[in-house]
């Protein structure tokens, strides 16, 4: 990888030039014979891997590092295991493979469902570990490990605690996300996971764990036993640059844990499992949520759990590139308060609040005869917007457009404004009636829903772009990855967060990710540094 | 002062009293000795690339540093490197990357203090300096800024 550049290709380091010299030796017949003494003469002499990169997983006789927890990934999941293994009294160090750290964890929206919060008491909210479960299973289509995510209801509010304790905040007010039957979820003060991400890291780094970055695991090491005993990992490492960085291998004496995310950015993966989704559709993720650390844990032998179950973000916007200022508009201000409606015709065609398989999948069925996307428009006016908290970010990239009209809003899309004008009369008269539910689509009204008539109008277009992968490595209450073809556990090996599959079943629901990785990120440090020592 | 004017005062001044220095036989206080020959063999044994040989021409400085004659070893702390340059390098002459928050503070967002990363992200995941500079942010957003 690199550009062209002058003479040639100039590469990202001296190690991909060091690489791309190799192939060009090992090319010619001449270049190989020498090539391979001289190689093998190097690697002796300092330990360098070989001329091909593909990971050798034996023990070592001597290892690089040693350590009682190593915590693959910097984010949610990864960051919360390595505070509690390091309070529990192991010695843990954090791998994350990218430049930066927090993956997805720094850039997601920041929303975290808390059943039975402080803030729900005050805003006068009625939940319950029981309604939260039931609202996971009907957006998973029932395939949710109830055991696991009944873990998460009960330990929610003992996680957010975490969160607040470590630094983090939230604003006062709680927000509706679809699918949930009551307003549950935190939303971060900064509008972005990092308002929880960058108090963790602070707070590890604080504690004593220790944080690698451009340090990618390439496998795991297990004994004879298969236990799994320590990772290969490359230092120094740059993504997109395969080759670089050194070959180590590190010990963990009590556990691996994976909080190594999902694989939405995998498009070769993620298309093998769901054929809609090559390189044509966005992902609102960061472009290291990739699958290998998955293929490692699946070599181990850990059970995989639903892993052609791919969400896709409905709130997006074809418009810009990501998760960007549209997303948060929709989930602020155009679902809730506004509606959604067809191009062609003006009318609705789904509950805008509806979980996010629901919405998404009747979003992906507007095509024309070509198979080309006909963008539904979101529309709502200055009372719906007024809840939008990244309106003005929207409205300067153009991404959300402001009309005096709703006939200059119609006119712009090309939607019929007959069309537009009934369903929206439809709704004002739900809402004119205070129904709790619109008899058309079963959308719940919020509480504070005003009629939809006030200039400005604002639309946006909608599209679903790759966001969540459902599926990962099985795990038990423990956050120990299950073997598959027995009911043993992979001794050593623990799991949390997007990485693992079964909590979310066929669908997850908004803000339940980061209680998820949280909750099992915790339970995982914790189990980790209980366990026995190995070697 | 915009960040522009800064830095074609502030590196060529720089540079200048570095060579200065150098000529009146000062040693500057983050300056390193040239590699002797045992460490440049020490060096060599672990990257496999022969420092006599290898090409550097590929690996000219880009635009204002080239015209202010930054050199290999100010970034590199080598004179024919073998590594990457840390960004810790860049903070000699461009200052502490807290201040640099303060000096793009106008821009929105601001591209040194981002609701992700904060100050946190390295000079060199923008400002790449061997190829053309790519906003990190452009991955996700498009906010149009030209990244030196």
């Amino acid at each position: 990888m690199g550009k062209k550049e002058k003479n040639g290709i100039i590469p990202d380091s001296l190690e991909e030039m060091k690489s791309s010299r190799r192939s060009f030796l090992k090319a010619s017949a001449v270049g190989a014979g020498v090539f391979a003494a001289t190689a093998a003469g190097i690697s002796g002499l300092t330990g360098c891997g070989g001329a091909d990169y593909s990971a050798d997983t034996s023990i070592p006789d001597k290892w690089d590092a040693e350590f009682d927890v190593v915590v693959i990934g910097s984010g949610f999941a990864g960051l919360s295991a390595a505070i509690e293994a390091k309070r529990a009294g192991a010695s843990v160090v954090v791998l994350e493979k990218m430049s930066t750290y927090g993956g997805n964890s720094v850039i997601n929206g920041g929303y975290l469902a808390v059943p039975n919060s402080d803030l729900q008491k005050k805003e006068g909210i009625k939940d319950s570990v029981d309604l939260f479960v039931k609202d996971l299973l009907a957006a998973g289509r029932g395939l949710n490990h109830e055991k696991l995510i009944r873990t998460i209801a009960k330990e929610a509010k003992a996680a957010y605690d975490f969160t607040v304790d470590c630094g983090a905040e939230y604003k006062p007010k709680l927000s509706h996300l679809g699918g949930h039957s009551v307003a549950r979820s935190y939303y971060t003060k900064i509008g972005s996971g990092a308002g929880i991400v960058k108090p963790l890291q602070k707070t590890a780094e604080k504690e004593g764990v220790k944080l690698m970055k451009k340090t990618k695991m390439e496998g795991l090491i297990t004994a004879k036993d298969g236990r799994v005993v320590g990772v290969v990992t490359r230092t120094g490492y740059t993504f997109g640059n395969e080759g670089s960085g050194k070959i180590r291998k590190f010990k963990a004496n009590k556990g691996v844990i994976l909080g190594s995310g999902g694989f939405s950015q995998d498009e070769r993966f993620r298309s093998a499992q769901d054929p809609r989704l090559g390189g044509t559709i966005d992902s609102t993720n960061q472009k290291g949520a990739t699958a290998e650390a998955l293929s490692y844990a699946l070599n181990a032998g850990a059970t995989p759990i639903h892993v052609s179950r791919i969400q896709l973000g409905p709130w997006a916007c074809p418009d810009e590139k990501g998760f960007g200022y549209g997303s948060p508009f929709n989930i602020d201000a155009g679902f809730p308060y506004g509606i959604m409606v067809e191009k062609n015709t003006g009318k609705r065609f789904v509950n805008e609040l509806a979980d996010r398989k629901t919405r998404a999948d009747a979003m992906l069925a507007h095509t024309d005869k070509k198979g080309n996307p006909v963008y539904p428009i979101i529309v709502t006016d200055s009372n719906g917007a007024s809840h939008a908290s990244k309106l003005d970010k929207a409205l300067e990239t153009g991404v959300v457009k402001k009309f005096d009209s709703l006939k200059a809003l119609a006119s712009n899309y090309g939607v019929p404004l007959n069309g537009l004008q009934k369903s929206i009369d439809a709704y004002n008269a739900a809402v004119a009636k205070g129904m709790k539910n619109d008899p058309d689509f079963g959308k719940p009204i919020p509480d504070d829903q005003k009629k939809i008539e006030k200039a400005p109008f604002y639309a946006l277009r909608g599209w679903p772009k790759v966001h969540h992968t459902m599926g990962g490595v099985q795990i038990n209450t423990n956050a120990e990855v299950l073997k598959m073809n027995s009911d043993d556990i992979i001794k050593g090996l623990f799991a949390a967060g997007e990485a693992v599959g079964g909590p979310h079943g066929a669908s997850r629901l908004g803000s339940c990710a980061i209680t998820d990785c949280l909750v099992f990120g915790r339970i995982a440090g914790k189990s980790a540094a209980k366990n026995d020592s190995w070697g | 002062m915009n960040i522009h004017t800064f830095h074609r005062y502030a590196v060529p001044a720089i540079v200048v009293i570095l060579v200065a220095s150098t000529l009146l036989g000062i040693t500057v206080k983050k300056g390193k000795k040239e590699p002797g020959k045992a460490e440049l063999k020490k060096q060599e044994k672990e990257l496999d690339i022969n420092i006599n040989t290898f090409d550097y021409s590929d690996y000219e400085p880009r635009k204002f540093h080239k015209k202010n004659n930054v050199t290999c070893e100010l970034c590199h702390k080598a004179v024919k490197p073998k590594t990457r340059a840390s960004s810790k390098s860049c903070s000699w002459c461009h200052g502490d990357p807290k201040l640099l928050v303060e000096f793009t503070k106008d821009m929105d967002p601001n591209p040194h203090d981002s609701p992700h990363y904060g100050p946190d992200l390295e000079c060199t995941q923008c400002h790449h300096q061997h190829k053309k500079s790519e906003l990190f942010c452009a991955q996700c957003h498009e906010f149009g800024y030209e990244v030196q």
